[in-house]
């Protein structure tokens, strides 16, 4: 018993003294650890800093250096959204060719569309029967991590990549950068889609103010052509005995009126389009075709103008099918087609002779393809021997809403 | 024989006159003006419908727009002074006033 306790008071003393030493290592430890710590968020915090303050154009390649280097990489690569699309933006040198990363079988495009870390930090062992990623270990990476970049705003991805296995706390580090980086990079990409709609409007202004200019221009030929005509006719007719003079001016005010009424613009005005494109059935069938109206959509959601535009290419279509198809049978669809309308005139006329770019169109739908074109749709005209197709598919933008005044 | 004498047998009971211009109600209008005086012998849309026309009819006068489709009126006016010689052509023009200009007045000005 005695000896025990001997034993113990020696030990005793032996004890305290390890175990002060251990909790004075300890100590040490945990404030290194401590240091490195407030250390890896200085330098996270100075990195977002610093990009924060980059130019757009370096900024992928210096998202890519920052996050690489929270560990040892051997390659990384950068991709960005831009209009929906992931694009490369930057990449290491030695790091595969994007058109393989981008593959939607790859770990980086599978990070990218499910906004979750995707990653295979042990190295996958040669011959192993799965991988997630067909791309890295194909072109001699074993190990890969790959980081949604940017939230809540899918913005990116990024995906950093080594030979040998990664260590799980160089890849903790490396998410705390992409983390820390997050708005910055949201702020990117959402600045440059801002400016790529940007320029979309402007250039879709631009048209429009070109059509307007075009249509004047061809406005104001004809008054030179026709009414400067007209002008001088009346004013050698007033020269001429009276009945003559008489007769002739009433004939030169009836071709203004008509030219005048002509340059009204055509609208379906408060009718419905399905009633309009009935009207043009109506047409062809005083013309003496057969003409039937198959599937129409309910086009009542969509804008006013929009069904302006499908009437017009039919009404146009209908225009020269009585014209020149010599056509017996028509037919009028209009059907919803996604987010699209689509609007078919067929006839079994004998076609026109080079109209399959809309250059060679009618004048009057070749400028109603630029009026399609103007509003993201397509016009197309196919004319063989056996007929003439003309389809308008035109994004269905809804009516604007006017909550209160909608009925329903 | 007097000089007035002299003018007055050369020019016809009735003066034929070809009337050129691209435009219908024009060439309607020049019609009834001249009708009651002159014999419209052939109307003409372009002008080498005018010379052609010139040729075959023969006309004492040539009423023709400068500004025509196809050849225009000035060169169509040159074919006719040098192919039929009697025919004098009275030359129309929409950018100024209309003005009334005789082959040899036109030759000298240029």
């Amino acid at each position: 018993m005695a000896n025990i306790a001997a034993d113990l008071s020696a030990s005793s003393s032996d004890f305290w003294r390890k175990r002060s030493k251990a909790l004075e290592a300890e100590l040490a430890e945990a404030r290194r650890r401590a240091e490195a710590a407030d250390a890896e968020q200085r330098r996270i915090a100075d990195g977002a800093a610093r990009v924060a303050r980059l130019k757009p154009a370096e900024l992928p390649a210096e998202i890519g250096r920052l996050v690489a280097s929270a560990g040892p990489f051997d390659a990384w690569i950068v991709a960005l959204s831009e209009r929906g699309d992931l694009r490369v933006e930057a990449a290491s040198p030695g790091a595969p060719a994007a058109a393989l990363v981008l593959d939607a079988r790859s770990a980086l495009f599978d990070s990218f569309s499910r906004t979750t870390p995707v990653s295979r930090l042990s190295g996958t062992p040669p011959g192993a029967p799965y991988c997630e990623d067909r791309i890295f270990p194909r072109v001699g990476f074993s190990s890969y991590l790959c980081l949604p970049l940017g939230l809540p705003f899918a913005s990116g991805v990024i995906a950093l990549a080594a030979h040998q296995s990664i260590d799980p706390a160089a890849a903790r580090r490396a998410e705390a950068m992409a983390a820390q980086l997050a708005p910055t990079i949201d702020a990117f990409t959402l600045r440059r889609e801002m400016r790529t709609q940007h320029a979309l409007v402007q250039s879709l202004a631009l048209r429009l103010y070109g059509a307007i200019d075009a249509e004047r221009a061809r406005i104001a030929r004809d008054l030179h052509d026709d009414q400067a005509q007209l002008m001088t006719a009346a004013r050698i007719a007033i020269e001429a005995p009276r009945p003559k003079a008489r007769r002739i001016l009433r004939e030169i005010e009836q071709t203004l009126r008509t030219r005048l009424r002509n340059l009204r613009p055509a609208t379906i005005g408060r009718a419905t389009l399905k009633a309009s494109l009935e009207g043009e059935r109506r047409r062809l069938i005083d013309a003496g075709l057969e003409a039937r109206l198959l599937r129409v959509a309910d086009a009542r959601a969509l804008s006013r103008p929009l069904q302006n535009v499908c009437w017009q290419v039919a009404r146009e279509a209908v225009s020269n099918i009585i014209r020149h198809a010599r056509a017996r049978h028509v037919e009028l669809s209009l059907e919803r087609a996604g987010d699209f309308v689509r609007l078919k005139v067929i006839d079994d006329g004998r076609g026109a002779r080079r109209t399959r770019r809309t250059e060679n169109l009618g004048m009057g739908l070749s400028g109603l393809a630029e009026r399609v074109a103007l509003i993201g749709g397509t016009l197309r005209v196919d004319s063989q021997a056996g007929g003439t197709c003309v389809v308008a598919e035109i994004p269905a933008l809804p009516r604007a809403s006017r909550g209160r005044k909608r009925k329903r | 024989m007097t000089e007035h004498e002299r003018i007055k047998d050369r020019i016809p009971d009735r003066i034929k006159v070809l009337l050129a211009d691209d435009h219908r109600m024009v060439r309607e209008a020049l019609r009834a003006v001249l009708e009651p005086e002159c014999e419209i012998v052939a109307e003409a849309a372009t002008g080498e419908e005018a010379v052609a026309l010139a040729m075959r009819t023969k006309p004492n006068v040539v009423v023709m727009d400068i500004a025509m489709a196809g050849t225009g009126g000035l060169a169509a006016a040159h074919h006719i002074a040098r192919q039929a010689p009697a025919s004098r052509e009275l030359m129309l023009s929409q950018n100024r006033e209309t003005k009334l200009l005789s082959r040899r007045k036109g030759q000298k000005a240029q």
